[in-house]
């Protein structure tokens, strides 16, 4: 019967992440195609965990629903100012949210014309249709399974995502890290830090609330990270919990933020990338290669990188969340 | 043969990308000396590739033991991902350590502004390491975070003026980009769920001729196809060129698209060899023709410096298409396509930069309003010139050369009995017509007569860097003895 159930859910899931998703492309209103990208995020995340890769899971909620909905959402309230600024030239006023919704549908997306319709929807259905054909053909590949198995005792941790993310492939996540620095340093370049368009939430709540959850937030971070040496969490979902209760701080006191002096703020942005490449030119020295660990040492290592990952991909957030750079980077 | 080079060449390798990663990194860490890390630095990777090439030569006596595959952290292939050297990365190699060094010099006297410089260095350093590592990766998933290191950070430099315009330019950038780099993921999925591995060399002995293989190779070479501008997918390289700054036109059209172009090569001589038959050669060489035709016509068109020669290299790629069908016939000729699209980097990464000299000279870039500053910036004008005769093909120029081997590759096409072969050749002697027809619309300005206005000062090193890499890309030629039997150390390949 259970798996009946299951089956009945499968389907109920799918067909929700494809409405979903539809009706995220198709609306012409920006704010509700955010609120549901975030709810597509967490029915993906849903579908990763039936799918059993609940460390996709834990990332597709973290990054893809929480942080991205909470940067869409910032981007969207940004652009609302700017426009609302336009139209009444007065620059310094945030918006008023009540007088808002006159000015909303200056942000409506208009819908596509008609006559891209039909070339469009045939060139997905074909896309879909050959890619559909050529998943049919696959086999039951058993991928790098076994081989990851067999190494697992040299690997220094006890999870084999983690032993492939930071052991065997560590070259990869550590790109990755780049990666989030790099789109952090393009956002940067664009320009300096303006106020965020928020303001404070009047009355007890925000703050007391804020009391009760970082600190929830911050023993969750840290117990995903030291989680993903023998079960499903790491360094990218700590770092995005993190980075959601800096955010959920920033969000405390919008108008005063207080800017992190430059130097330290950038060696902790970069600490991830740094002690890892750092750490795999020792490795290149002396002997397993360029980021190698010797097999005594990997446990420690790999804790120590994943640490450093963690506070800079908490850090990157929160800067990419703020947008431009401090006014303490131009001095 | 130095006994010592083979044992050396490994470490040469990571050492070459931990050296431009650790720059990377310094740079973003301390913005304030970014200018000065990435100056040094630019030499000391330069020399360090220099180096690498001269262990590579002395290393490789065997063509087919030339390939030499770097485990990272110890870990083979297929549980690790390796590091991966031949003739063919090695060639892109030296010429990404010289346009870039040239790009970094003269980025000295482009980008002066302090608080700019804090901002470009970091990434320029981030973008030259992606390349480095693009180039000597040899993992199918590894290829697309390093393609995404590239994309990413040459996205932010399109945008780095901050003007309406290089913002939208570089949005069209990003998101056509991500569609490419999607398409590339998703055949990569396709590869690694049918066959298990991801390493390249490992993929080429497991490839057979199935749906999956043709899927993987029409999205990953479409992917490809967007991110090196290949006609009808270049639609975001005009804009994109269009305000951003000269330095960064010069590494987009010279380094980013070839990055590009070598890994569509790459596969389709490794993993998807096997796909290719005349049919899909006639299709691409088609491809290259209206690409050809319709870069050059907007190329004669367009009103302003920078857009002749963002639409002369999509022009110029359409020889790279035109020889996939050279090379269903004979398969030797890829070495030509390759040394082709090496002059054609250096000569375009060159004239980039001598436009961004004018441009910076006379405050903007019609090209109806610049006579006066053609005429008084004599050896800026020359650096265009004799980089723009390099793409016509003049004779004794590295362009030239690598034409004259693409005619001859075309003519074995019709000597071999096809017909459409006669297309080609008339394309290729043609394309050279047209090509003249854009550099003269851009330097027969200094030779009316007019008054002469320089313009506001550039920097020594502005006024020399352009003419320098005109030099190089000139004197290419009589490299290219050299640089044919490097990429005959290209295990695999004919």
């Amino acid at each position: 019967m259970s798996d009946l159930l299951l089956v009945v859910f499968d389907l109920v899931l799918l067909v929700g992440l494809l409405g979903v998703a539809w009706r995220c492309l198709a609306s012409t209103d920006l704010f509700r195609a955010v609120v549901l990208f975030i709810t597509f995020g967490l029915l993906l995340a849903l579908a990763w965990v039936r799918l059993e890769a609940p460390d996709i899971a834990l990332a597709e909620a973290a990054i893809g629903a929480g942080i991205t909905g909470a940067l869409l959402l910032v981007t969207l309230e940004r652009l609302r100012s700017i426009v609302v600024e336009r139209r009444r030239g007065q620059p310094d006023e945030p918006p008023d949210p009540a007088g808002a919704d006159a000015l909303l549908h200056a942000l409506h997306d208009p819908p596509p014309p008609r006559r891209t319709f039909v070339p469009a929807l045939t060139f997905a259905l074909v896309v879909g249709g050959l890619m559909v054909t050529a998943l049919w053909h696959q086999p039951d590949a058993v991928g790098l399974e076994p081989v990851v198995d067999e190494h697992m005792d040299v690997s220094g941790v006890d999870h084999p995502i983690t032993a492939v993310l930071l052991n065997f492939r560590a070259y990869d996540t550590f790109l990755e890290l780049a990666i989030v620095l790099i789109a952090l340093l393009g956002a940067w370049s664009l320009g300096r830090y303006d106020r965020l368009p928020a303001r404070p939430a009047p009355g007890p709540i925000l703050p007391g609330t804020l009391r009760l959850l970082v600190p929830v937030a911050i023993v969750t971070g840290v117990y995903i990270l030291w989680a993903g040496s023998h079960a499903p969490g790491g360094a990218f979902q700590a770092g995005a919990i993190l980075g959601a209760a800096g955010i959920l701080l920033v969000l405390a006191r919008p108008r005063d933020l207080p800017m992190a002096p430059s130097s330290p703020l950038r060696l902790g942005l970069a600490a991830g990338v740094a002690l890892f490449l750092a750490i795999g030119i020792v490795g290149l020295l002396i002997g397993p290669g360029l980021l190698g660990y010797p097999p005594a040492w990997a446990y420690p290592l790999i804790i120590v990188i994943e640490v450093a990952a963690t506070l800079s991909i908490a850090l990157t957030l929160v800067a990419l969340f703020i947008a431009g750079r401090p006014a303490g980077d131009d001095r | 043969m130095n006994e010592a080079a083979p044992a050396m060449l490994p470490l040469a390798i990571s050492g070459l990308v931990a050296l431009s990663l650790a720059l990377a990194i310094l740079a973003t860490v301390w913005p304030r000396q970014a200018h000065r890390i990435g100056g040094y630095g630019a030499v000391v990777v330069t020399a360090s590739v220099l180096t690498l090439s001269a262990l590579f030569l002395a290393a490789g006596p065997e063509p087919e033991s030339a390939a030499t595959r770097v485990a990272l952290g110890g870990w083979e292939a297929p549980l690790g991902l390796m590091l991966h050297l031949d003739g063919l990365s090695m060639t892109l190699l030296v010429l990404t350590a010289v346009v870039g060094l040239a790009t970094s010099l003269y980025s000295l006297g482009y980008v002066h502004d302090p608080i700019e410089r804090r901002q470009f260095w970091p990434l320029w350093l981030w973008l030259w390491a992606g390349l480095n590592m693009l180039l000597l990766s040899g993992d199918a998933f590894n290829l697309y975070i390093t393609l995404e290191v590239v994309s990413l950070s040459a996205v932010a430099l399109v945008a780095f003026t901050g003007t309406a315009a290089a913002v939208s330019g570089a949005m069209r950038y990003l998101l056509v980009n991500i569609l490419g780099s999607l398409s590339f993921l998703m055949g990569v999925v396709l590869l690694f769920g049918e066959h298990g591995v991801l390493d390249l060399v490992l993929l080429e002995a497991r490839t057979e001729i199935g749906p999956t293989e043709r899927m993987a190779a029409v999205l990953m070479t479409a992917g490809l196809m967007v991110k090196a501008a290949l006609f009808p997918l270049h639609v975001w390289l005009a804009p994109a060129h269009g305000s951003a700054p000269a330095p960064v036109s010069a590494v987009l059209s010279g380094l980013v698209v070839t990055g590009s172009f070598y890994l569509i090569l790459r596969l389709w001589m490794g993993p998807f060899a096997p796909l290719a038959t005349p049919a899909f050669g006639i299709l691409v060489g088609l491809l290259g023709v209206a690409a050809l035709v319709w870069g050059s016509a907007q190329a004669l068109r367009a009103g302003r410096l920078k857009s002749i020669v963002a639409y002369s290299t999509v022009a110029q790629f359409g020889y790279l298409l035109i020889a996939f069908p050279l090379m269903l016939v004979d398969p030797e000729a890829w070495k030509v396509v390759v040394f082709f699209a090496v002059v054609h980097a250096l000569a375009k990464a060159s004239v980039f930069l001598a436009a961004g000299t004018l441009q910076h000279a006379a405050g903007h870039d019609r090209v109806a309003e610049m006579g006066a500053i053609l005429r008084a910036r004599g050896r800026t004008v020359f650096a265009l010139g004799l980089a723009g005769v390099s793409l016509m093909g003049l004779p004794f120029t590295g362009g030239f050369i690598a034409k004259y081997l693409l005619l001859e590759a075309g003519l074995g096409t019709i000597l071999a009995g096809s017909l459409i072969g006669v297309l080609w050749v008339v394309a290729i002697a043609g394309g050279g017509l047209l090509a003249a027809g854009y550099v003269l619309r851009m330097v027969a300005p200094a030779f009316h007569h007019g008054p002469r206005d320089a313009g506001e000062a550039v920097s020594p090193w502005m006024d020399w860097v352009p003419l320098g890499l005109a030099v190089v890309a000139a004197a290419a030629g009589f490299a290219g003895t050299l640089t044919l039997h490097t990429l005959t150390l290209t295990p695999g390949a004919p």
